[in-house]
């Protein structure tokens, strides 16, 4: 499998302060992991550390071909956080702070109105200051900043929290269709029923290193059902195997199971 | 680097464009500053502080500590300006969404400081207008003076950017940038007050050197903002 994460006993520090005392994890392409574990534990800082904001101070980390210990900087220009802050600009609208991240990454003008139509801001909203905005709002902002960045790896640290249920399903549904684009995702959350229906397997952390990896494909769990914007369904079978359809033309793509691997690259898209 | 400058530069005017805390506060703040340091240089009359010929009374020592005072008041206002600067940089993490960007570091720091020159420029002049009508300054040689104000405020910000890049992770930046950043500027406020003396005199030749000093040191601080941005963005 080709992974995208690959740590082995990574010990990240700050000061003298170990925030990550030694993670072993691997994370293949195209999955979906949700990372679980009690408040401080260490979740927000593995986050970090895999987008290269913490400094590695020993052990093996590999993220997205890039060794940490060698150069921690390439991989933020193919891997995107969405932190509990929204890294947005409180003075600037909506739309000025995302043309200000399309500018950034040197992507169309047309990008900005595509992705904030896809995560459901319009024209109006669009042009209100950050500061005026509600928490969910900022959260709607930040995803579509997610979006323009086009990065394959999503580092989401709490994306349901302080939204509203139409918000969570638009997460979800913008997780599931990053996955069906070959995109992997790493996501930090307390909201266990929407992460455990979404995601492939769960690392928990615990005092700064993962201490239990759960495989949720394995038939463990109950099936379950998610709607998606635009009417489509995302399933989970007993068995594992995942599925994403829509009322008019029948199931759109699986993944996994216990039947075969999983991955982009054993997705049957119909 | 310069097309990341530009970025940086443009979205911290078009910040400040929309929340005008320059001009609401940091612009009345330094007024405010010259107004004090003039009543307490000034000598009160029992008439009115503003003399007939629209100036502080005792315009004599006012006069001769005009370039100080008018110097003293942009430098207090820097600091509120750089701490403004990336105030907003921290309001929510922005400064994370900086570090994930991939601009150049040196661009960071250039497109900053740009937009800081721009606001400080801005305020000097009209700073400098309310110190010709308290002070009665007369500037002989204006031309002198401007290249004067610009090199000393080059230097100001390159220096405060550095600084402010230093503290703004710290747990008490409101007082750490000001205890690291007066220090450092004394030879541009010292420079800056001898070359704008000299501008109003009507003698340049004499506030060359002075015009040398604060070229060297605007140089030494744009180098060093340049190459030490990245790393002091990362603390």
């Amino acid at each position: 499998m080709d992974l995208i994460v690959d740590f082995q006993n990574a010990v990240f520090v700050t000061g003298n302060f170990p925030l990550l005392t030694g993670v072993t994890m691997s994370v293949g392409r195209g999955e979906i992991v949700h990372l679980k574990g009690a408040n401080g534990s260490g979740k927000t800082s593995l986050l970090r550390a895999i987008v290269g904001l913490i400094p590695i101070a020993s052990g093996k980390a590999v993220v997205l071909g890039h060794d940490l210990n060698m150069d921690r900087f390439s991989v933020r220009e193919e891997a995107a956080l969405l932190g509990h802050k929204t890294f947005l600009y409180d003075d600037l609208s909506i739309y000025e702070n995302l043309r200000f991240v399309q500018r950034i990454f040197r992507k169309p003008k047309k990008v900005v109105g595509l992705c904030m139509s896809q995560v459901g801001i319009g024209e109006k909203l669009a042009k209100t200051k950050v500061s005026h905005l509600s928490a969910g709002q900022r959260k709607r902002t930040s995803l579509a900043a997610l979006l323009i960045k086009e990065a394959s790896l999503w580092l989401l640290d709490e994306p349901h929290a302080g939204v509203d249920e139409d918000g969570r399903a638009l997460i979800d549904g913008l997780i599931t269709d990053f996955r069906l684009r070959g995109g992997t995702v790493l996501m930090a959350s307390h909201e266990l029923e929407r992460a455990v229906l979404v995601s492939d397997k769960s690392f928990t952390v615990s005092g700064g290193a993962v201490t239990d990896e759960e495989n949720y494909k394995l038939g463990n769990k109950t099936a379950s059902t998610l709607s998606l914007p635009g009417g489509d369904f995302y399933s989970r079978s007993a068995n594992g195997v995942f599925s994403v359809s829509s009322p008019g033309s029948g199931v759109k793509a699986v993944f996994g199971g216990q039947t075969g691997p999983t991955g982009t690259g054993n997705t049957d898209v119909a | 680097m310069l097309r990341d400058a530009f970025l940086v530069c443009e979205k911290d005017l078009r910040i400040e464009l929309k929340s005008k805390i320059i001009f609401n506060q940091v612009l009345p703040f330094g007024m405010v500053v010259m107004l004090l340091f003039g009543l307490a240089i000034g000598k009160f009359d029992s008439n009115s502080l503003v003399t007939a010929s629209g100036s502080l009374s005792n315009g004599g020592a006012l006069k001769s500590a005009a370039a100080g005072l008018f110097w003293i008041a942009v430098m207090l206002s820097a600091v509120i300006g750089v701490q403004r600067s990336f105030a907003i940089e921290n309001q929510d993490q922005a400064r994370d969404a900086l570090r994930l960007s991939a601009l150049d570091p040196a661009g960071i720091f250039l497109g900053k400081a740009g937009a800081l020159l721009f606001q400080l420029v801005v305020l000097e002049v009209i700073i400098a207008f309310g110190a010709v009508f308290l002070f009665g300054m007369h500037i002989a040689t204006v031309w002198f003076f401007c290249l004067a104000a610009f090199l000393a405020t080059l230097s100001l910000v390159a220096v405060g950017v550095v600084y402010g890049a230093l503290t703004s992770g710290a747990r008490t930046k409101e007082t750490l940038l000001p205890l690291l950043f007066f220090p450092v500027i004394a030879p541009v406020l010292l420079s800056a007050t001898k070359a704008c003396e000299a501008a109003i005199a009507g003698t340049p030749s004499s506030g060359m050197i002075w015009i040398e000093v604060l070229l060297a040191f605007a140089f030494c601080y744009l180098a060093l903002g340049t190459v030490a941005f990245g790393p002091l963005l990362e603390e």
